[in-house]
């Protein structure tokens, strides 16, 4: 069974890192995870850790 | 015209669920979208900005993209095809309400006969399970299982007839939220899980894919006879009694999505993109900066995002209205030759 859903999650950030490889680290991140990444959005940054709202596949 | 390599291609996205002040409706980002079509070419954009409940204005030469294919586009993981008249497959919810089936049906019967939509088949489904929920400002949503809907789509393309893929499903949403969203105090509440949606199939089958809400009656009767001290912006919704009709136009003539390599509009085609305020910070804007595509960013179209702190967003042209920028992408397009 398949699920999707949306949800936050936080990465490490760096001062002025790309926004490309913010996303990176979010599709390793959820990859691990075993969720299958699909569409991301920067919600804001703070504290080295940036906040992104994704949406994914998970597996049930 | 096989080649878009003379052509000049702009993309403008107003992203669903901000609360943007022009697209934070149904349909009501339709006129700038189309200003902005008549300096370009093409103007890749996604649903939101179109989709008017029963109709959808959009000019001819916007291209209609989910927004999780346009994604993919900029990462260039897909190209797109020149638009070419699409075959339509259906997947809808049975739902109880008869009333709801009964103007679904209806839809699909009048967009074939009176607009020439070319619809093979539906496929019927059980409702899925979904739900929303408000979080910090913005919704979000789930479908605990999606294994009918990629099933029926499965059906529906094994055929070998269907290029593009229209989903209508009812979601449940609290009158409370309805209300405040048509007063303009909250982001549209279905947008999100509608995405999820289209998502899903373009994810599995790589085809052009949009879904429209199923309004049950009491929804039709609060939406038609029940909101008229609406915001302006929302007004589409007093007059559609069934929303499938934007989506099938939307669809009609939508680009597919071809392997990399393989399209007619390709990310080297893209002379800019056209952003709401503080809308930096999606996959299209990430990978526009990496291959230096103008960013364009129009302060009139507010919403619920504020700058990023902490961020310092360089070579970005920012403008006030959609007019200025429209003659940003004059601009360009005279730079271009």
């Amino acid at each position: 069974m398949k699920g999707i859903k949306t949800q936050n999650i936080f990465v490490p950030y760096k001062q002025d890192e790309s926004l490309e490889s913010i996303f990176s680290k979010a599709d390793e991140l959820l990859i691990r995870d075993k969720k299958k990444p699909l569409r991301m959005v920067l919600l804001e940054v703070a504290n080295s850790k940036a906040k992104l709202l994704v949406s994914f596949i998970y597996e049930k | 015209m096989k080649n878009s390599k003379k052509k000049f291609i702009v993309a403008s996205i107003i992203p669903t669920g901000i609360q943007c002040s022009i697209g934070g409706y149904i349909g009501d980002a339709t006129l700038v979208t189309n200003r902005l079509a008549g300096v370009c070419d093409f103007l890749i954009t996604n649903p939101n900005a179109v989709n008017g409940g029963a109709f959808n204005f959009q000019d001819k030469n916007v291209l209609y993209v989910e927004g999780y294919g346009i994604d993919q586009f900029f990462r260039k993981q897909i190209e797109l095809s020149l638009p070419q008249k699409n075959n339509i497959g259906v997947i809808l919810e049975r739902l109880a309400d008869t009333t709801a089936m009964n103007y679904v049906l209806k839809s699909i019967e009048a967009f074939q006969s009176v607009a020439g939509i070319n619809i093979k088949k539906v496929e019927f489904i059980k409702p899925l399970k979904k739900s929303i929920r408000l979080h910090d400002g913005q919704f979000c949503g789930e479908v605990e299982d999606i294994s009918p809907l990629l099933a029926a789509a499965k059906k529906l393309l094994k055929s070998g007839q269907i290029d593009a893929i229209a989903i209508s499903t009812h979601i449940q949403v609290d009158n409370k939220y309805i209300r405040q969203h048509q007063k303009g105090l909250l982001p549209n509440p279905y947008g999100l899980l509608e995405a999820l949606l289209s998502h899903s199939i373009t994810d599995a089958f790589g085809v052009p894919s949009a879904h429209a809400p199923i309004l049950t009656k009491k929804e039709i009767e609060l939406f038609l006879f029940r909101s008229f001290d609406s915001d302006p912006r929302s007004a589409l919704e007093n007059i559609s009694a069934a929303y499938l009709g934007s989506v099938l136009l939307g669809l009609d003539k939508a680009p597919r999505l071809m392997k990399y390599g393989e399209g007619e509009i390709k990310l080297e085609d893209i002379k800019a993109l056209v952003v709401p305020l503080n809308c930096l910070r999606s996959i299209p804007v990430a990978w526009s900066r990496k291959y230096n595509i103008p960013i364009i960013q129009v302060r009139e179209n507010r919403n619920i995002f504020k700058p990023l702190k902490g961020r310092t967003e360089k070579n970005i042209i920012t403008v006030d209205t959609y007019d200025d920028a429209i003659r940003e992408v004059l601009r360009l397009r005279k730079k271009a030759g």
